[in-house]
């Protein structure tokens, strides 16, 4: 199916805001995050120009831009770049998100990317299953497993109690 | 099944994400433009340098690489080759086992991945050019940090790409099979927990009592007395077919465990998933000791020594157990 670029660019706009608010929670920093985003839909302009038939473009991307923050994060040598310390969150922390990312950062990565998958882009089961390349099975357990230790992280706790 | 325990903490999530600007939306545009063109521009020099080479060995054979001669014939091949010759580079296809020590990893990887070396994979392990999580800072090992499996790299492969393809399938096996919180399941460290999965593997390759073994060991550590597995004399001595003799018996180095009390300084296998898996959730029981006891490589488990000893006449007498002591 041929594809017109006003198409393609309506797409583009209409993936671009889930994207980062996603990439940003995975990356566990913002400007990797944005650039993971950017990066992702080059990607799939380059694909959407090409021809290909995406079936869920917001899904695709994600997971190019997981794939894109391993390699900036290989790149840096490190595994997550922020530092879980033990300063108190404040309130401009948990509206801002930084406390969640802390506590998606000490996720392994599997982990972290159904959980965003999931709650953040709201995908579905199957939709989840089919970005990240793995079963149905494996995006649920993945789901819970990861869920389980965010409901037991002590940080997002006093988030909650103080509002 | 979508919590919304876990919901709610998402939405409190209200970090401003701006629309994208339409400046963005062009340098996206473009970029994806120059990339597509980049990408045909270098499929065409991959077969133009294919197709260069192939005339360079005909015609100019003796002509060096920076010779203005085979620099035209590149370039007329280049000009000549359209999207309709391109031949895409074949993937690679990688297939390592399980319970390799690194030191036969690294010349199988060389020898299936074309033009690739051992010293290379060496260099980029050496010069720290791959990171694992799991890696003790102060340790320059990478034995067991590397999953064994098949792997397929599509264009060309670099020894960088291997091994961090490598690496980081380890720290995702183990991540899923949650390493991450050894120390609160087992009381050892990741690293300490993928050691003892080493020992397993290297014990016990292809059998169904693997948690069982890493209990055995465990048992053995919190008694604080020598674990007494000998396949780290093989590795210590990097000899498959090293026999067990008594001057190996009584050389004492980190990896004697029959002296030495503890885990050895690092992993002595690159592990399989089942055994990471045995080794992070062992099975329940008291048991010390375990030998070999019928041929299909069955093996018996007790915490009694009079017990023991009578298997081990029994498992001499099938003829599973080397003569001697």
């Amino acid at each position: 199916m041929a594809r017109d670029e006003k198409w393609i660019e309506a797409e583009c706009v209409r993936v671009y805001q889930p994207l980062v608010r996603a990439m940003i929670l995975y990356a566990g920093d913002r400007e990797v995050g944005e650039d993971a985003a950017h990066d992702a839909l080059v990607r799939l302009v380059m694909e959407l120009r090409a021809g290909k038939t995406i079936e869920n473009p917001a899904g695709w991307a994600y997971r190019v831009g997981t794939n894109r923050v391993h390699r900036v994060a290989r790149r840096r040598g490190i595994r997550n770049r922020l530092d879980p310390g033990p300063k108190p969150a404040s309130e401009f922390d948990i509206a801002d998100g930084i406390v969640l990312r802390r506590a998606l950062a000490r996720l392994p990565k599997r982990q972290r990317a159904a959980v965003v998958a999931r709650y953040e882009l709201g995908l579905s089961v199957r939709e989840a299953a089919a970005s990240l390349g793995c079963s149905e099975g494996t995006i649920r357990a993945l789901t819970h497993q990861g869920a389980t230790a965010l409901r037991a992280d002590r940080s997002l706790k006093e988030g909650r109690q103080r509002d | 099944m979508i919590d919304p325990e876990i919901q709610e903490i998402f939405s409190n999530n209200s970090a401003e994400i701006s629309p994208l600007r339409s400046v963005e939306l062009e340098a996206i545009l473009s970029r994806a433009a120059r990339k597509s063109e980049h990408e045909k521009t270098r499929r065409r020099v991959l077969v133009a340098g294919g197709g260069a080479l192939a005339v360079a060995g005909s015609v100019w054979f003796f002509s060096p690489p920076s010779d203005p001669v085979d620099v035209r014939v590149a370039e007329t091949v280049l000009t000549t080759a359209t999207t309709s010759t391109v031949v895409g580079v074949s993937p690679t296809n990688i297939q390592i086992p399980e319970g390799l020590w690194m030191s036969e990893m690294l010349p199988l990887i060389a020898q299936q991945v074309e033009g690739l070396t051992e010293a290379e994979l060496r260099a980029v392990l050496d010069e720290e050019g791959i990171v694992s999580s799991y890696r003790p800072s102060n340790s320059d090992s990478w034995e067991g940090l590397l999953h064994p499996g098949d792997y397929r790299f599509e264009g060309p492969v670099r020894a960088q790409d291997v091994l961090a393809k490598m690496s980081d399938e380890f720290s995702e096996v183990a991540g899923e099979l949650g390493y991450e919180e050894a120390e609160s399941r087992t009381g050892y460290s990741p690293y300490e927990v993928l050691t003892i999965a080493s020992m397993i593997e290297a014990e016990n390759g292809t059998g169904g009592d693997r948690a069982r073994i890493a209990r055995v060991i465990y048992n053995r550590l919190a008694l604080d007395v020598p674990v007494g597995i000998d396949s780290t004399f093989n590795y210590q001595r990097q000899d498959r077919e090293l026999e067990v003799t008594q001057s190996v018996l009584e050389t004492d180095t980190p990896y004697n465990l029959r002296i030495r009390t503890g885990l050895p300084p690092t992993p002595i296998a690159a592990p399989s998933r089942e055994s990471l898996e045995a080794a992070l959730n062992p099975a329940d029981g008291d048991w010390i000791f375990y030998l070999l006891a019928d041929a299909d490589g069955g093996y018996f488990f007790t915490e009694d020594s009079d017990e023991f000893l009578a298997q081990k006449e029994k498992s001499r007498e099938l003829g599973l157990l080397p003569d001697a002591d």
